[in-house]
Formats: C-alpha cells, sequence, structure tokens
C-alpha cells in the first residue's frame, strides 16, 4: 500500500463534488459582500437563514470528520516505530475508531436536518494538512490546530442546538465535542514527549500549527467577536491542555486573519 | 402571457443564465397555476451565496413582486452555480404564497417582512407540501426542520406539521391560528427580541 497518499487520491463516490479554497477565495461576491451590513456573523436560531447555515455547517463537519478518519489512519500506516512510536500509533488508531463514529453520528444528524451526503461541496484542506512528512507536526497541524478547531465548531453547533431547543442536535454535538478534547489533548501530550530533547522540532511543529491555525481562520470564520460565525471555545481549550497564552495567541491570529480578509475586499472594492 | 420583469436582466457575478431563469419561471407560474394576467417582478440579489437563503413575496397594487438571494438558485455543490431543483422549488413555493395572497383567504395576511418567524416557517410549510403534489423535488425532512427550528420540537409542532403537509385550501386565519397553536405548546424560553427584525434584504436594487 502506498505511503503518503495525496488529497487527490483520496476515495469518494460520485455524490461527492470537491472545491478548492481558491474558489472560495475567488469568489467576485467576496467584495461585494464586504460593503454590505449583514449584522451578526454568529450562528444563532434568530438570524436569517439560520436552517441553511446550520446545514451548511454541519455537512462541512461531515466531510471534516471523514478526512480527519483519513488522516489518522495514514499516520498509523506512513512511519515506521522509530519515527512514531506503536504508542502513538495505537492513540491514532483510537482516534481512527472515535472519528468513524463521528461521521456515522454527522450523517445520522444531516439526515434530521434535512441534508443528503455530498449535498455540499467538500474542500479537502483538512486532510491536506495531515500530509506533512514529519508526525509531530501532523499531531501539532491536526490534533493541536485542526481537532481544536473541532472544538470551537461543536461548542458552536451545540449552542445552536441548546438555543434551538433541539435535544438531537444538543446532545450529539456534546458527545463529539468530548472526543474532541481527548484528541487534542493527545496531540498535546505526544508533541511535549517527542521533542523534549528537541526544542527546534517543536517550534517547527507548532510554527506548522500556527500556519494551519492562520488557514482556518480565513476570513474571520472562527474568533472572539460577532462577526465571527465560530466562537473561540476558550473552556473547552483549557480542557484540552491549551495554556491561557496559548489560547490568547490564536485569537491573535484569528484577529489579524480577519484583518487580512477586510484589507483584501477593501483593497479590491 | 404575464408581464415577467426579472431583476437584474443579465447575471454578472454568479453563473446564472438569465434566459434560463425566465424559463423556469414562465414554466413554474404555469405549473402552480399562477394568474397569466398578473404582472410578476422578481428581483435576485446575486451577491448572497448560498446557504444565505431567504425570499420574500408580497402584492402591491396588483402587481407580485418577489425577491430572492442568490443563494436560494445557487448550487451547494458548484459555487456560484444554477441549481434547477432548488430554482424550481423556490420559485414555486413563492408563486404559491403570491397566489395565496391574490385570493380571499389572504386579503388581511401582514407583508412578508412583517411576518415572524414561526409564522413564515407555517406558510411555507404550507406552499411546499402543494408543491409535492405537483411533483415538485421537494425534501420534506429539510422542510420539517426548519418548522421544527421556528415551530419547536415537540409533538404539537409535528401533528401541525403534517396538517400542513396535507393541507389544502387553508387560509391566513387557519396559518395564523395554528401559529398561536405553536406558541402555546413551545416551552422553549422565548428569546430576546430586536427592535428591528434583522433581514438580508439591502436597499432595493435602482
Amino acid at each position: 500500500m502506498r505511503k503518503q497518499l495525496p488529497p487527490e487520491m483520496l476515495a469518494r463516490d460520485s455524490r461527492f463534488v470537491r472545491t478548492s479554497i481558491m474558489d472560495q477565495v475567488m469568489d467576485p461576491r467576496n467584495a461585494k459582500m464586504g460593503e454590505r451590513d449583514l449584522g451578526s456573523a454568529r450562528l444563532q436560531p434568530e438570524r436569517p437563514a439560520a436552517a441553511d447555515r446550520a446545514r451548511n455547517l454541519m455537512h462541512g463537519i461531515f466531510t471534516g470528520e471523514i478526512q480527519a478518519l483519513e488522516g489518522a489512519g495514514r499516520t498509523t500506516f506512513d512511519f515506521d516505530d522509530e519515527q512514531a512510536p506503536f504508542a502513538l500509533k495505537l492513540d491514532m488508531a483510537r482516534q481512527c475508531w472515535d472519528e468513524s463514529r463521528h461521521v456515522e453520528i454527522s450523517v445520522k444528524l444531516g439526515d434530521w436536518m434535512g441534508t443528503e451526503i455530498g449535498e455540499y461541496s467538500e474542500a479537502t484542506f483538512l486532510y491536506e494538512a495531515a500530509c506533512a512528512p514529519d508526525p509531530i507536526l501532523r499531531l501539532c497541524g491536526v490534533n493541536r490546530a485542526l481537532e481544536g478547531l473541532a472544538i470551537d465548531v461543536f461548542n458552536t453547533m451545540k449552542e445552536f442546538g441548546d438555543l434551538s431547543g433541539d435535544p438531537v442536535l444538543e446532545f450529539c454535538e456534546d458527545w463529539m465535542l468530548a472526543d474532541e478534547v481527548t484528541h487534542v489533548k493527545m496531540g498535546s501530550d505526544w508533541l511535549r514527549r517527542l521533542t523534549a530533547d528537541d526544542p527546534e522540532r517543536r517550534e517547527r511543529a507548532l510554527d506548522f500549527q500556527r500556519t494551519v491555525d492562520k488557514l482556518f481562520s480565513l476570513g474571520g470564520f472562527r474568533g472572539e467577536s460577532e462577526d465571527n460565525p465560530i466562537q473561540l471555545a476558550r473552556a473547552f481549550r483549557s480542557m484540552a491542555g491549551f495554556s491561557t497564552d496559548e489560547i490568547d495567541e490564536l485569537a491573535e491570529i484569528a484577529a489579524q486573519a480577519q484583518l487580512d480578509a477586510q484589507a483584501m475586499v477593501a483593497g479590491s472594492s | 402571457m404575464s408581464n415577467i420583469t426579472l431583476i437584474p436582466a443579465g447575471f454578472t457575478l454568479v453563473k446564472f443564465d438569465a434566459d434560463q431563469v425566465r424559463e423556469l419561471i414562465g414554466q413554474t407560474m404555469a405549473e402552480v397555476g399562477f394568474p397569466a394576467d398578473v404582472a410578476v417582478t422578481i428581483e435576485v440579489d446575486e451577491v448572497l451565496p448560498h446557504p444565505l437563503t431567504a425570499s420574500l413575496v408580497d402584492i402591491v397594487d396588483g402587481e407580485a413582486k418577489l425577491w430572492f438571494t442568490g443563494g436560494c438558485f445557487e448550487s451547494p455543490k458548484r459555487q456560484t452555480g444554477l441549481s434547477v431543483d432548488h430554482t424550481r422549488v423556490e420559485l414555486g413555493s413563492a408563486f404559491l404564497r403570491a397566489k395565496d395572497r391574490l385570493s380571499e383567504g389572504f386579503v388581511n395576511a401582514p407583508r412578508d417582512e412583517e411576518l415572524d418567524d414561526r409564522q413564515r416557517t407555517i406558510w411555507d410549510a404550507y406552499a411546499e407540501g402543494r408543491l409535492v403534489a405537483l411533483g415538485y423535488p421537494v425534501r420534506v425532512q429539510r422542510r420539517r426542520y426548519t418548522f421544527r427550528l421556528y415551530g419547536g420540537f415537540n409533538d404539537v409542532a409535528d401533528a401541525a406539521f403534517a396538517r400542513l403537509w396535507s393541507g389544502d385550501a387553508l387560509s391566513w386565519n387557519d396559518l395564523s391560528a395554528m401559529a398561536d397553536e405553536l406558541v402555546a405548546a413551545d416551552t422553549r424560553p422565548p428569546r430576546k427580541k430586536s427592535l428591528r427584525k434583522e433581514t438580508l434584504r439591502s436597499a432595493p436594487a435602482a
């Protein structure tokens, strides 16, 4: 079996259509949207189009879970025991079990909300972060950055379920959220263990994490203001092993990403 | 043949073919039995993408005025591309509601922008239920979830939805009474009410 599987080789059936980040960045409507006062972007039931926004996000979670499964699965296979200790691979195998369950839960939530598999296009940049050649970079990019984002997303969806009185959505998101906290913690623990004697490698991995964090805060997607659809979940991140300084740094990265996006809109209009 | 005006006459930000949209408008009007002698203006705000879906339907001086976000017609699979199925369902639902507004039973219905979310979701379910009977590609679970979101996640709301889905010849008073029934059965804490209802619609196009 091939090691280091590129994103274009991921197996999908005909229901799935792939999109690229460039399609989203180059959409001519972005600049015009930036000129509009569309109110708060927070996902809340009383906001316009709340049902379709929630469905869209839920499908993004679903494809994200598939890619998280694929990423963790590759990490169990792509490295020998010197590059990645057996115990790390065991953790990744356990994560695969969790991600498989999340995929199934997400499919059922899609049914509940009236969304079909493949109804929305799929971007593969989550899996792309899982293609790093160093397992520690993967753990930082996927477990700490992306599973950290999953904490923020699940917490946002859980709050949406709570506010809308949807018990199914609220409970499912809460259960998945609990798993994500353990996935982030795995990343933090292995980062410390494997780089205890190699500060340069640790710094490289943390740099990669910052890059991924910035990418996923793109255009103000995640942050702490009313302009951000996904809210930074400080309490859950703290449970997952992030220090207050690290959460503050992430909040700054998110705020900067939003300012960059606003500047881009201003520059193009 | 109706006098139909599509605004904009051609799309520049999305890959919608205006002629195809006009064809779908004419086809849908005929299929839902919208009166051919009523002038129709359809405005599509192509700036607003999927999933920002919203629409407004009103009768002003005997003319039907329909407004949609571009997201209503857009394919969620192909950014800026048209989804014929979504467009048919959105147009069909809007024309049925416009037809309702032209009828005696709906003369006392508030303007669309004055409807609250619960009233609007009731009317939408009533419209889409009738579209099913006409063979439109309506997805019941999608509508049911939206209905629960605004009507309540409880048995009373589900029973009301079932009545609407198979309903026919209902009036605004029927829909309004159902809204009151849903309010009474809703155990969720009341949401904060903003002074001005939030809307995706900006100033009308020139």
